[in-house]
């Protein structure tokens, strides 16, 4: 099977890159270009610990063909923190101790950039809904809910 | 996931060509929400892959005084969710879709795909064929449309022939004093539906009966699935306590649930029965409203 060429924008910058048809976009972030701040999980779209944003929305990487980000911009995790200031959510996730392993935070924190930049002023329930593709294992979800809904301006 | 040859067409007619060349050795791709499930567990293999979601103008929604409302294949379940043109005409349309996946999934998948997937839990098909909808499908030889109960004949199977594509989905407009509702049972809020209930109801307000009404069930059969003993019960009567139970307790009975992780097949019957009932309730309120 022949690679494909592939053209998109990851975190501002562009790249030219073929690819295996069956590479995934979260296989290509962290395999290919070691972008590893995206992480996988379940692999099949429930857990959303490979949430990154493809044009400004929540995505699940896992489930997109890295193809599929043909023309596209895409944003993970890496592309959050400005000239070494880490972003309001990251530190708001830090402040609330929102984070235990650490393994799905750069997808609540995507999901939650995702759904404040559409609306930046939530209610708790449409918070709560934004991250219901979001799943954390270590604890409740009490102290992410806090520390998102601490971000609205 | 086994690798394939990728193919993204700039036109459907292109896309038709080359499904009509590689038949069952193809697969149409639009979000791939619920294909590369499938793909990545290899129980569908496909040898050439044929991306469907960047050709231009299919991701219309748009309503039509003959035809209603119509959606093209590429809409994405976010885009109907969030429609101006559904809250407004169509609302039951757009909160049918927010209990759909996560807004990760939405925004990726189409409704389009999620019909031609054909899981027998998935959650719009039966809403859709509530409200009696159709879909177009297109392919090299020509087109037709076929009534979305129609569509779908078992596990994962649908009328499709090898070289045909859905091409779009229309709903009629819906008719004065007809309410609608789908409720879902499921464990948290992304997860697939236990059981579902759809119930459409047509009232008729000068003598207080229902005039018409579909109750349509997920996770019940191979396929979504008609009560039509439990229609045939409430239809040309009162909606009233003691019925509404009698009928849910028919819709129960013919519904066919397996047994698997999400609960007993006598559990699943007992959720369809409370559903089914909460379901005519609120269907009944919104018709009488409306």
């Amino acid at each position: 099977m022949s690679k494909k060429s592939l053209q998109l924008t990851i975190n501002g910058e562009p790249y030219e890159l073929t690819v295996e048809p069956r590479t995934t976009l979260a296989e290509l972030l962290r395999e290919e270009l070691h972008l590893t701040g995206t992480k996988e999980g379940c692999g099949i779209g429930m857990c959303g610990a490979c949430t990154v944003l493809l044009d400004g929305k929540a995505i699940k990487s896992c489930l997109v063909l890295a193809l599929k980000a043909n023309g596209k911009e895409i944003t993970t995790i890496e592309g959050l923190a400005a000239k070494g200031d880490i972003h309001p959510l990251q530190k708001a996730f830090i402040d609330h101790g929102a984070i235990q392993c650490g393994y799905c935070t750069p997808g609540m924190i995507l999901s939650a950039k995702a759904l404040l930049d559409e609306n930046p002023h939530p209610t708790e329930e449409e918070v709560r809904m934004a991250m219901a593709g979001n799943l954390c294992r270590c604890t409740g979800y009490v102290k992410i809910l806090e520390a998102i809904l601490s971000v609205r301006p | 996931m086994r690798n394939f040859e990728y193919f993204r067409p700039d036109t459907i007619e292109e896309a038709c060509f080359l499904l009509s060349k590689y038949k069952e050795k193809a697969k149409v791709i639009a979000g791939g929400q619920s294909l590369l499930i499938l793909m990545k567990e290899r129980l569908v293999n496909p040898s050439y892959l044929i991306d469907i979601k960047e050709i231009p103008d299919l991701d219309y929604i748009s309503y039509d005084p003959e035809e209603g409302l119509r959606i093209g294949v590429l809409a994405t379940h976010r885009q109907i969710e969030t429609s101006n043109l559904i809250q407004e005409r169509f609302n039951f349309l757009s909160e049918m879709e927010k209990k759909v996946a996560s807004v990760q999934i939405r925004n990726m998948g189409t409704l389009g795909g999620n019909l031609c997937h054909a899981d027998p839990c998935g959650d719009l098909a039966p809403p859709l064929i509530g409200m009696g909808a159709r879909v177009k499908i297109v392919s090299s030889r020509g087109e037709r449309s076929v009534l979305l109960e129609g569509f779908f004949t078992d596990y994962f199977e649908t009328v499709l022939e090898a070289d045909e594509i859905l091409a779009k989905i229309q709903i009629p407009d819906i008719s004065p004093h007809t309410g609608g509702i789908y409720l879902k049972h499921n464990l948290r809020e992304a997860d697939p539906a236990v059981v579902g209930v759809a119930a459409v109801i047509t009232a008729d307000p000068l003598r207080g009966i229902c005039q018409d009404l579909k109750i349509v069930l997920s996770a019940c059969a191979s396929t979504p699935m008609r009560a039509r003993r439990a229609e045939g019960a409430l239809k040309e009567k009162q909606v009233e306590g003691n019925r509404i139970k009698e009928v849910s307790q028919i819709a129960s009975e013919e519904a066919n649930p397996i047994s698997d992780l999400g609960g007993s097949e006598r559990y699943k019957r007992a959720m369809v029965k409370i559903l089914t009932e909460e379901a005519i309730k609120q269907a009944w309120d919104r018709a009488r409203s409306i």
